[in-house]
């Protein structure tokens, strides 16, 4: 199957074309939009408690790392989308870049309640396009791992 | 033979003792949405293990349903699982009872 990255001469070469490009964009303004205006059920995945069973604890640790997840996760978002267009990507915005999909997915993945056993996407599926731009985010995310995998 | 002294017992605060000597354990919990290849990713990056121990650990989380990743301080712990929620994974700390 044709390789959406390739690793070459310590750099990641980018082979998406252009719609993929302009949904990696647009799924990460989503995103951005999101973590500026919502904390609600959508965000669980992406701030699951530390300390499920102690309100305490967990206000604590809510207000040590917070702020500073989400001004990573703006920044994350503004590098993307500078890089997105970029034919190489290096090993630390490979990082950057799986971080802001994964996020994306979380997300995504939380809308639509997947689950282990969901199968193929039906046509009449009432969220397919939610589900095919999950699964399509999936399978780059999938790729760029593999590709990242090489630098360990 | 000489009697035993009597010792009295040391007022010890316990409680803090036992709070400082505990360690704590970070646990990485199943999900539907992380990918298996990508979670083994972060456990070799975030904690610098080989790709057959971050594939077993990853294995661990899937099939039993959560695994036990680090452990130490509570300090430690709590930096451990804000950078497995940097990268998105479900990780929650508890006291190692």
């Amino acid at each position: 199957m044709f390789a959406m990255f390739e690793v070459e001469d310590g750099e990641i070469n980018v082979r998406l074309d252009e719609n993929l490009r302009a949904l990696l964009t647009k799924v990460s303004e989503e995103l951005r939009e999101l973590l500026l205006v919502d904390e609600g059920e959508q965000l669980t995945r992406l701030y699951p408690p530390a300390h499920p069973d102690d309100d305490e604890l967990q206000s604590e640790f809510k207000e040590m790392v917070h702020d500073q997840l989400l001004m990573q996760r703006l920044d994350g978002i503004d590098q993307l989308q500078q890089s997105v267009n970029d034919e190489t990507i290096s090993v630390e915005l490979a990082d950057t870049w799986m971080a802001i999909i994964n996020q994306a997915r979380l997300v995504l993945g939380t809308q639509l309640d997947v689950s282990e056993e969901d199968g193929p996407v039906a046509e009449d599926d009432p969220d397919l396009q939610g589900r095919v731009v999950y699964q399509v985010l999936s399978h780059i995310l999938e790729d760029l791992t593999t590709a990242r995998m090489w630098f360990l | 033979m000489t009697a035993p002294l009597e010792v009295s017992e040391p007022d010890l605060d316990v409680d803090i003792l036992t709070e400082k000597d505990v360690p704590w354990i970070v646990l990485v919990w199943n999900d539907p949405i992380n990918l298996m290849s990508y979670v083994t990713l972060v456990f070799q990056k975030l904690f610098g293990h080989s790709k057959e121990k971050a594939t077993e650990l990853m294995l661990d989380v899937h099939h039993k349903g959560r695994a036990v990743v680090s452990n130490g301080t509570k300090e430690k712990c709590e930096a451990d699982v804000a950078r497995l929620h940097e990268h998105g994974l479900w990780a929650t700390m508890q006291k190692d009872d």
